[in-house]
């Protein structure tokens, strides 16, 4: 008995410390490509990283320490001069359609953007993000342990350091200004959202995980109540949307 | 069984020379490279330190010594030195921490432990037609990093006569 049990346990772990990024999995045929970089970041650096003391704008940053302790691996490949870049955008959408959930999405003239997360009860596993900007195309995957909260300022982050195209379709729109609490919640009390400014003038649209649609509103300020009396128990999308920019958050509703 | 036995002692002995000795690779790679052969040691590191901030020998206390070589060939050639030394280092059991590759310049970091707790670092590069290796061995205290602002490049170029824009 004591031997299958740790069987089993040697079983789970090799799984967990196996779980592939994104990368490896679906975009390692460009590794070596002429027109392509890529970056690999393991853990150890991560945990290396945080032992470093720093100080940005006079903030404390032991939080931000204790986050990158928790950062498994970091992998990006970046294409250039790529004649389908807008192709191979939709497809490595395709690749992760079923295995993550859409956090943010922005289709504009200067290019199409998309995060994606693997989250399970708040948690973060991975948070992967595919971009095509003209002939340029970016996929990142970034594994650990990310509270969900601590997603925007996550990706804040790494946007800031060598994504200068991709940075022009990010601009304001900060996805941590976008909150949805308390979550889980009860159907009984109403749930909030709070909104980031530049999405006023849009609509927040509540659906099922099939899509179906629940309800809508307009957005006329940076907050908003949505009654959930007649909410089942279950996991529902709340999505802000306006022009060509849609951010996502999944909320969980029990009786 | 007497196979056997001289077979395992050829093991710990080439183990042994990895973990408590030099590389292989790069002993071999010191032979036969045409560019840079630079080894700094702690006593010399420390006449780094421009202003004698103490912070600085903090940073540096566990740093046993550093080492840069490099090869000069064609771009063809360089990537078969890169792709040698970078086979080299992954087969001594090295362990890779961090890579950055596109088709001119390539830089992975590998880091392999000895059961003293002392580890090697080895950053193997390749920028345009220059090939070669940079080992660290021992620890920097990375709780004083910011203490490397401290380093008189001048005296650092005097060491290692390249143009920073070289490696640019």
């Amino acid at each position: 008995m004591k031997k299958l049990i740790l069987m089993l346990t040697v079983m789970v772990s090799y799984t967990f410390t196996n779980a592939q990024n994104i990368i490896d999995k679906h975009f390692s045929h460009y590794k070596g490509a002429d027109n392509f970089t890529t970056i690999s970041v393991t853990g150890k650096m991560f945990q290396l990283a945080s032992q470093i003391e720093m100080e940005i704008d006079g903030k404390d940053t032991e939080h931000m320490q204790d986050m990158i302790s928790r950062i498994e691996s970091f992998n990006m490949i970046v294409g250039e001069e790529m004649p389908n870049a807008k192709a191979d955008y939709t497809n490595g959408l395709l690749k992760v359609k079923d295995s993550h959930e859409e956090l943010m999405r922005i289709n504009n003239k200067e290019g199409n953007f998309t995060i994606k997360i693997d989250e399970s009860n708040g948690l973060v596993k991975e948070v992967i993000m595919i971009a095509q900007s003209d002939k340029n195309f970016v996929a990142f995957s970034l594994m650990g342990s990310i509270q969900m909260e601590e997603l925007g300022e996550v990706v804040n982050e790494i946007q800031k350091h060598g994504m200068d195209d991709i940075e022009q379709i990010f601009d304001n729109n900060n996805i941590d200004d976008f909150k949805v609490y308390p979550n889980p919640s009860k159907s009984s009390q109403n749930v909030n959202i709070d909104i980031p400014n530049k999405m006023i003038g849009g609509k927040v649209i509540v659906t099922d995980l099939d899509g179906k649609l629940l309800d809508q509103y307009e957005i006329t300020n940076q907050t908003q109540s949505i009654n959930t009396n007649n909410y089942r128990n279950g996991s529902y999308i709340v999505q802000l949307v306006k022009d060509d920019i849609r951010m996502s958050k999944k909320v969980i509703i029990l009786d | 069984m007497k196979k056997k036995f001289i077979g395992l002692l050829f093991t710990v002995l080439f183990m042994s020379t990895i973990a408590f000795g030099q590389s292989p690779t790069i002993s071999n790679f010191e032979k036969s490279s045409n560019g840079y052969k630079v080894f700094l040691y702690q006593s010399v590191i420390r006449m780094l330190n421009k202003d004698q901030n103490p912070e600085f020998n903090k940073l540096i206390k566990d740093l046993d010594h550093l080492r840069l070589l490099s090869n000069e060939s064609d771009a063809l050639e360089s990537i078969t030195t890169f792709t040698s030394l970078d086979n080299g280092i992954k087969s001594e059991g090295f362990d890779l921490i961090m890579s950055y590759d596109n088709k001119e310049r390539k830089c992975h970091v590998y880091e392999l432990e000895s059961n003293k707790g002392k580890s090697t670092w080895v950053i193997t590069f390749l920028v345009d037609s220059r090939a070669g290796l940079m080992e660290m061995k021992g620890t920097l205290d990375l709780k004083y990093l910011s203490a490397i602002s401290h380093v008189n490049f001048d005296k650092l170029e005097e060491l290692i006569p390249m143009g920073a824009e070289d490696w640019n």
